[in-house]
């Protein structure tokens, strides 16, 4: 695609995002005093960036009418629920009551910094009437782009799961510690991410108990929902021997008679946007997502039951959020919640909850509503877990009779 | 004597896919002392970096006024790395 800028031709590059997408965002800033800003989240396709969701920053280290600095454990919250595969692709900010939109000087050094994390960063600008795109061009040269409105494709995932039983012995002297329950945690969270960062390259995929090959096309394992028979990865016998041995110091001294137990369980999803991909290609991709996205984040969260013989590590739950899954975590036991999960997944939904009251002020399509219509359903479902349940209830009935649901 | 070296891994989230960068370093040098040179690998500014360890905690400059050693046994071996992202 062509247009005509200062007598010279030149192509401009292009990137998808929904028009309902767009206009929340100009509703945003209109509604606010101050900047607005939050992040474009999506997938790339044959390096086109393409927006299939937004996070709004709610947590700023400062916001006022001419900058915006977002708190970084925001970012960090959001980016952990969100799978491999699909992130944060770009970012969108508001110049309130300005009549040009234009990409300031700090906004280009925040669009280099970010491009250099993702080549084709988007940076999206609006006063709430109009709306710019801007990308990192060469020689980190910030040019406009153009915005397709086209609505996002199905996404398909390969579904990986891995168990892991272990026992850990414990020096005693270490129970006797004041912190010795996140002593021990991070302990075995640094002993196992050694593991299994080592043992990585030997792992088997299976597939229906058949093994698959590295060079095997991933086309065929692809998952549709999360009930799909998932690709198993099993630690070969002659290394599975873990034999964890948790001490402050390891003496003679040390006397490792407690055993505990670790029941390591996982299950997500890894998105897939090119299918003719190799599993060797995407055999770090998964690596990254299980081990430093799931497994070692389940043991930070974990509890040492009573009696310290196991380590009881929360579950995942799965929320369809717009086209994709996210995660969050969850015991069984409500005690445990409340104490341990309750309020971070509080916060967290009731963010989210307010991010779709912005789309009932917008004019949505068929898919959209059916996005909002599953996400309500699966944060209800949720909700049940934690005493909060009740003081969402209100905001869900009430977003449901709005969207006529 | 050669030095003892640990290996750190810092993640990235940024993108649609995340980064993982293993990053052999001293357990005595305090990660301050090395912020310039995760920056550049990950091509994020200085001034813009922030550490998180995998529970959410992200780590004050105290901390990164720590050896490594310490933080591995605080925080564990696993990092976040994030751009704030700041606009104007």
């Amino acid at each position: 695609m062509t247009y005509q800028k200062s007598k010279r031709r030149r192509s401009i590059s292009t990137f998808n995002i929904p028009k309902i997408i767009v206009d929340v965002i100009k509703n945003q800033a209109r509604l606010s005093e101050n900047e607005i800003y939050g992040w474009l989240i999506g997938y790339q396709k044959n390096t086109i960036p393409n927006v299939i969701a937004i996070i709004e920053c709610n947590k700023f280290e400062q916001q006022t009418l001419i900058s915006a600095v977002p708190n970084a454990q925001e970012f960090q919250d959001f980016s952990t629920i969100m799978p491999q595969g699909i992130g944060p692709i770009g970012i969108y900010h508001s110049h309130p009551f300005s009549s040009d939109i234009f990409h300031s000087h700090t906004d280009d050094k925040t669009l280099i910094s970010l491009s250099n994390q993702f080549s084709n960063c988007v940076s999206l600008v609006t006063n709430g009437k109009e709306i710019n795109y801007y990308q990192m061009g060469k020689n980190q040269q910030i040019n406009e782009i153009r915005a397709q409105f086209n609505d996002p494709q199905s996404l398909r995932f390969l579904l990986v799961s891995m168990n892991i039983d272990l026992e850990i012995q414990v020096d005693s002297n270490l129970l006797t510690d004041e912190n010795y329950d996140k002593k021990l945690k991070i302990k075995i969270l640094n002993r196992i991410k050694e593991y299994l960062e080592k043992i990585w390259i030997n792992l088997g995929f299976y597939y229906q108990n058949t093994k698959i090959a590295k060079q095997d096309s991933i086309d065929n394992y692809l998952a549709n929902n999360l009930f799909d028979e998932p690709i198993h990865i099993k630690i070969p016998q002659n290394l599975n021997n873990l034999n964890i041995l948790i001490s402050d110091n390891l003496t003679t001294e040390s006397i490792f008679q407690n055993n505990i137990k670790l029941k390591l369980g996982v299950k997500t999803p890894i998105y897939i946007v090119d299918q003719k991909k190799y599993f060797y290609e995407i055999n770090q991709a998964i690596k990254i997502e299980l081990l430093s996205n799931n497994i070692l984040q389940k043991i930070y969260f974990s509890i040492l039951s009573d009696n310290k013989s196991s380590i009881l590590l929360p579950n995942d739950f799965y929320i369809k959020f717009f086209e994709f899954y996210i995660r969050f975590l969850y015991f069984d036991n409500p005690e445990m919640n409340e104490n341990k999960l309750s309020s971070k997944n509080f916060e967290f939904i009731y963010k989210l909850i307010s991010l779709i009251e912005n789309f009932a002020s917008v004019q949505l399509d068929k898919r959209f509503q059916e996005y909002i219509a599953k996400f309500l359903t699966d944060i209800e479902n949720f909700s049940i877990k934690f005493q909060w349940q009740k003081k969402l209830k209100k905001k869900i009935l009430s977003l449901k009779k709005e969207y006529k649901f | 004597m050669a030095i003892e070296l640990n290996t750190i891994y810092f993640v990235n989230k940024f993108g649609s896919e995340k980064k993982q960068i293993p990053f052999p370093i001293a357990p005595n040098i305090k990660l301050m002392d090395v912020v310039p040179e995760i920056s550049k690998k990950f091509g994020i500014s200085s001034q813009n970096i922030c550490i998180a360890n995998m529970g959410g905690q992200v780590l004050t400059y105290t901390d990164l006024l720590s050896p490594v050693r310490e933080l591995v046994e605080k925080f564990g071996n696993t990092f976040d790395i994030i751009d704030r992202g700041i606009v104007g």
